[in-house]
């Protein structure tokens, strides 16, 4: 381990651990018997986490014809599920930096990029069929976290500013490793396992860039998913970084959920509007 | 100098000098560019997918997100400012790629198929492209000068 991953990783363990009630949302997103009552207990009590949750429900991003007012309103009108994602993906805003040096990007940059990958993630698993895809949205939504925690690293470290993630090397991961000696997938999932992210979560936070490598014990489906929807979403232009599209794509996920390039056309051609109306809120949010 | 953008799904055309048309993050995307030195108006087009086909509702909702549709629009609201054909400067940006060893992701490249096939057959021809790669770029034209610059990993160069 190079000092510079000791140094991060240092940072990591200092960063506080998820509030509670944000713990709870992630637990209740992987548990099929989670209730209505189960969200509106966590969510009521918080009145700033209320009114983000509505801000985003009443979006463009979700199209409901009339203005929701109440969790429980949201819970009947768009099921547990979908509050929670809104939930969860609200209380992540706080933690993104106003800049991301290393990567080239600002905030809302960053949250374009998850948000076009969590639509993106979310519509491939609905056109392949893709079992047990839950957690498809959110996963989608934090599979850069790690990018997180490098770019807070950099900030607080003299003379970031030499550090760009875009040298000619074959990929954007070996950039990162070639500057840093880790990368921002090895970082997330420790990142994730201090936060008590859900498993399939940290599993898809390391393993997005090369899903062949993460072994038998893995939740596969969503993890080629996240990897197919982080591609299409660079594809797109959706908060390109400094690595631009260096990156791979992996034949055995490609093969595995037989992907055409016409169902890539369908998915982008489905997610535009969605990502648009995601990003609108989220941008605004972080400013 | 005011900016106009153009955002993705989208065509920008204007007749201010002073006016520089931009588009941001074109990976697989594609830019036609026009300018009219005559006129002095330009206009861009930033695509996404190559062929309207089975996206009808949409393609007549919004055309400019298909090159079969835009395209043609594109040239349209040139005329309407009083371009002609033959006096257009065509300048072409995007069509990235990542690196996909079985071709899935080459949504890029159907992209560049379908608007070579069209300005060949209406007899256009390109001035200058920037196409393909592991790239995202930005493009800008300045409308007065008709100057085209791609910028791409922190670097600006003329197009």
């Amino acid at each position: 381990m190079t000092s510079v991953e000791n140094a991060i990783l240092a940072r990591v363990r200092a960063m506080p651990a998820l509030p509670g009630p944000i713990t709870r949302l992630f637990v209740m997103l992987g548990d099929p018997n989670c209730s209505a009552i189960d969200v509106e207990d966590v969510i009521r009590p918080d009145a700033a986490m209320t009114t983000n949750v509505l801000r985003l429900i009443n979006s463009a991003a979700f199209g409901i014809p009339r203005t929701v007012t109440s969790v429980r309103q949201a819970v009947a009108l768009l099921g547990t599920k979908r509050v929670l994602e809104s939930a969860t993906s609200m209380s992540m805003l706080r933690f993104v930096p106003a800049k991301l040096p290393g990567y080239g990007i600002s905030a809302a940059q960053y949250w374009n990029h998850c948000a076009a990958t969590a639509v993106l993630t979310e519509l491939l698993v609905t056109e392949l069929n893709v079992p047990d895809h839950d957690l498809a949205f959110t996963a989608g939504l934090l599979h850069d976290v790690g990018k997180l925690a490098i770019a807070t690293y950099l900030l607080q470290t003299p003379a970031p500013s030499g550090i760009r993630f875009d040298k000619p090397v074959e990929t954007f991961l070996e950039a990162e490793e070639a500057m840093l000696g880790t990368c921002h997938t090895r970082i997330g999932a420790m990142l994730g396992i201090r936060w008590n992210l859900p498993e399939p979560l940290v599993w898809v936070i390391r393993w997005h860039h090369d899903p062949a490598s993460a072994g038998e014990a893995a939740p596969q489906a969503l993890l080629d998913a996240v990897h197919v929807g982080d591609n299409l979403a660079h594809m797109l232009g959706y908060g390109a970084d400094a690595g631009e599209l260096s990156r791979n794509s992996s034949r055995d996920t490609l093969s595995s959920l037989q992907i055409t390039t016409r169902i890539l056309e369908r998915v982008a051609y489905e997610a535009v509007p969605r990502i648009r109306a995601l990003c609108d809120v989220l941008s605004n949010k972080v400013g | 100098m005011s900016q106009i953008v153009v955002d993705i799904s989208d065509i920008k055309v204007s007749q201010d000098p002073d006016a520089v048309i931009v588009t941001y993050a074109l990976g697989s995307c594609i830019a036609v560019i026009l300018h009219d030195p005559i006129h002095r108006v330009g206009g861009m087009i930033h695509y996404m997918l190559p062929l309207s086909k089975g996206f009808e509702a949409k393609a007549i909702d919004r055309p400019a997100m298909f090159g079969d549709t835009g395209i043609p629009l594109l040239f349209e609201s040139m005329y309407k400012l009083g371009s002609k054909k033959p006096d257009l400067v065509v300048k072409v940006a995007g069509g990235g790629c990542i690196n996909d060893h079985e071709g899935i992701f080459n949504i890029g490249q159907r992209n560049y198929t379908v608007l070579r096939k069209l300005f060949w057959k209406n007899s256009v021809s390109i001035a200058a492209e920037d196409v393909g790669g592991a790239k995202s770029r930005t493009a800008k034209l300045y409308v007065g000068s008709g100057l085209v610059t791609i910028s791409s990993k922190g670097v600006e160069v003329e197009l």
